[in-house]
């Protein structure tokens, strides 16, 4: 059930009202309520996973509630639940990649055998809520957090549907003691919620399912494009993810505050930061902040020696790496991103080098750019032919990818994300436009939403990971 | 809440009358332009009302091609007789669309003598013409139209009509204007075989499928039954094309004949021949048309 179908709308407005029916002092039934809306939303893809989202909460509710109970068992418990989500990571994310690819690397030093490349659906969401389930379990054993002892408290927080599939990765510590409390509707937030719903639409809908297309005709033409559809490429492709994961993340924050949730921040204007490690401080923060707390920060953060320190990053990039897709291009992007990031820390900004904010822009801009290449290749082969045309002027300067309507969706994007770069949102008008001019806003872009946004309900590029 | 559901609600209702109003303003922004059969693809633009006709033609391009530019006054001038072309160009005139046009056109009190069903061998083979949610973005928005769409038996209807409402607010609808060229003065230079196999992969998404071929084939009988139940006699005519026949031209030709006894079936696929009367490999250019008109009318005529 995607957000930005039909058939989700009718599913929104239904749970709306039931939800808001329930009686008041009776949050036990509206988290029933949300649990089943959640599990509901879940098994539409396929009701069998449901059972898989069912194993990773009761592993780390039971194993939270073992880790609290019995001190002296907790590093075994812990080890079990570890042992049960990476197991069920690995088995449906990453066995097929890692049995071709040593099967392949068998065959290359002399040991003949037919590659099997294993078909295994990857279920929707699993990276996120496993990422999710885990942090619980492991803030339980640091006694960052108390552990829950209601299971629907616990498994709504897992499920929670606006969030569940493409995040933000939401730590317990903040979305759990949300569904422990009563909530009570509020006109500011429901507000607020619907312009972000709004802004998510407009963004998946009307700029990323738009660029869409064109990117994909570019990269299955790669070897014979030219430069300038090169460089066209995959700057639509940067706007593409952008828009479709960061709408995707302030549909979930609006959807989250219409039933009295706040959840945290995923993006904050990424593509205006000035340097690597601003870009990442910026991009996809529930991940960038998890994999700073749960694995760089143990492996001893910055407080170590300058070749440790890139060891680190680069640990970290390349299991980032990793999270988003069991494929070499993904390992490639990562490590391209550790050196980047690596450079930037331990020689750029210790050296206080200090250049042109607008270079720094630039530069960052076209950085990340050429990383998105790694990203969005099929294979590194392809990643290699692409960055190499991207600096072959022999390739000539012809385009046939431009038209007015995607012109105008980047128009769109950048005047509102600059507009509004401090602000929470592109959107996010504040308090001090008056109401007329707000209405007559909302009217406007709801209006050339209907009309220009591609309705053909495509799924967001973050459900494969 | 309650007040977020007022504010909701008004807001919503505001909407809605300020995009009412908008189709409401398109609708006559876009009707005070002279639009005629000859330069406009819009069916409903031109519809007559409680009309009689002598030739009806339906079909996708190769049908739409009787009209554009000139050749529906060259068609009208040989044939000696009025004629009206419901025929759709760019991909969008499947069957069932023509069964749609051809059920409006009863339905608003119009009669035709002759049937003229212009049937590409693609159109056999190829489900896809049906499915494009874009298939009415010419039309005026009509109530009527809207519920024969709902009537059609088509997966996509639901995201028709939803495009059919939207497209009146999009810049293509404001936009539409009489396309008031005359002539098709371009010629094909040569047979190209790459194009050629690239257009055929288009034009027959999932080859010689037996199984489309034969949804078709009962969409065709629906479409003929309408027709036929309407008095108009049927002429079934597979155009002629740069190149001769089409894939699939044998089984379209034998069903017609089979499924068809007594009506006229008029072969034209190698009736021109010669690159310099087509504009591209299958679209006759205006000199093509002049000469295949009296083809077309000698056949017909010759049948009667």
């Amino acid at each position: 059930m995607l957000f930005n179908s039909f058939v989700f709308l009718c599913f929104f407005v239904v749970f709306f009202a039931i939800y808001w029916s329930m009686p008041r002092k009776a949050l036990y039934w509206q988290n029933a309520v949300l649990l089943l809306a959640s599990y509901v939303f879940y098994g539409w893809w396929d009701w069998r996973y449901l059972s898989l989202i069912s194993l990773a909460s009761l592993t780390s509710f039971l194993g939270a509630l073992g880790i609290e109970d019995k001190p002296s068992y907790k590093k075994p418990i812990l080890f079990i639940v570890l042992l049960v989500h990476l197991g069920m990571l690995a088995y449906f994310k990453y066995a097929g990649f890692f049995v071709s690819s040593l099967m392949l690397a068998l065959n290359s030093i002399g040991f003949k055998m037919d590659v099997v490349y294993l078909q295994i659906a990857l279920p929707v969401g699993i990276s996120f809520f496993t990422f999710q389930s885990l942090s619980y379990a492991i803030d339980v054993y640091r006694r960052n957090l108390t552990a829950s002892r209601s299971w629907i408290e616990y498994f709504s927080f897992v499920s929670f549907f606006p969030q569940l599939v493409a995040g933000p990765i939401e730590r317990a510590g903040n979305l759990l003691p949300q569904i422990q409390q009563q909530r009570y509707f509020n006109f500011e937030n429901a507000g607020k919620g619907l312009q972000l719903i709004l802004w998510g639409l407009i963004k998946k809908m009307m700029v990323a399912d738009v660029c869409a297309p064109v990117v994909d005709s570019i990269f299955s033409n790669s070897e014979t494009a030219s430069l300038t559809e090169l460089w066209w490429g995959i700057f639509l492709f940067g706007v593409q993810i952008y828009c479709d994961f960061s709408a995707y993340s302030e549909m979930a924050m609006g959807l989250a505050l219409l039933l009295g949730f706040q959840l945290m921040k995923n993006f904050n204007y990424p593509y205006f930061a000035t340097n690597i490690q601003a870009f990442w401080k910026r991009w996809h923060i529930s991940l960038t902040t998890w994999f700073k707390d749960y694995i760089f920060l143990p492996l001893g953060g910055s407080r170590v020696g300058k070749n440790r320190l890139l060891l680190n990053i680069v640990i970290v990039f390349l299991i980032s790496g990793l999270w988003h897709g069991a494929n070499f291009t993904f390992l490639a992007w990562g490590f391209y991103h550790a050196i980047l990031y690596g450079v930037y820390i331990i020689w750029l900004a210790k050296w206080q080098i200090r250049v042109p904010t607008l270079f720094g822009w630039f530069f960052t801009f076209f950085c990340v750019l050429v990383g998105w290449v790694f990203f969005r290749a099929a294979d590194i082969w392809q990643a290699g032919t692409y960055i190499e045309g991207l600096f072959s002027p022999q390739r000539g300067f012809s385009m046939h990818y431009v038209d007015v309507k995607l012109l105008m969706s980047l128009a769109l994007l950048v005047f509102f994300e600059w507009l509004h770069r401090h602000h929470s949102f592109g959107l996010d008008l504040g308090s001090a436009v008056s109401q007329p001019i707000r209405w007559s806003l909302y009217l406007l872009l709801l209006t050339l939403w209907l009309v220009y946004a591609n309705f053909d309900e495509q799924a967001f590029i973050y459900f494969d990971f | 809440m309650r007040r977020f559901l007022i504010k909701v609600g008004f807001f919503v209702i505001l909407w809605l009358f300020l995009i009412g109003t908008a189709i409401f303003f398109s609708h006559l922004w876009v009707k005070r332009q002279k639009f005629t059969n000859a330069n406009t693809e819009g069916n409903l633009l031109i519809m007559p009302k409680g009309n009689g006709v002598d030739y009806l033609v339906l079909g996708i391009s190769h049908g739409r091609n009787l009209s554009r530019r000139s050749h529906h006054q060259l068609f009208e001038s040989v044939f000696n007789a009025t004629m009206v072309n419901l025929a759709q160009g760019e991909s969008l005139g499947g069957i069932e669309n023509q069964h749609l046009y051809l059920r409006t056109f009863y339905e608003k009190g119009n009669k035709t003598n002759d049937l003229i069903l212009v049937l590409s061998p693609s159109l056999m083979f190829n489900a896809d013409t049906d499915q494009s949610d874009i298939m009415l973005y010419r039309e005026p928005l009509e109530l009527s139209m809207m519920r024969r769409l709902i009537d059609m038996g088509n997966d996509r209807k639901w995201h028709q009509l939803f495009f059919y409402i939207k497209s009146k607010l999009g810049h293509h609808w404001w936009m539409l204007k009489p396309d008031n060229k005359t002539h098709f003065d371009g010629v094909l230079t040569a047979i190209d075989g790459d194009a050629m196999k690239e257009g055929f992969q288009l034009a027959y998404p999932n080859g010689l499928d037996l199984k489309t071929f034969q949804n078709r084939c009962q969409e065709l009988n629906q479409l003929v039954n309408t027709a036929e139940a309407n008095g108009a006699k049927l002429t079934f005519v597979i155009p002629p094309a740069a190149f001769g026949y089409w894939p699939g031209h044998g089984a379209v030709l034998a069903h017609l004949k089979r499924q068809y006894p007594g009506r006229r079936v008029l072969d034209h696929s190698e009736a021109v021949m010669g690159n310099a009367f087509y504009y591209d490999h299958h679209h006759l250019n205006t000199e093509g048309m002049k000469k295949y008109l009296a083809l077309l009318y000698g056949g017909m005529v010759r049948k009667d």
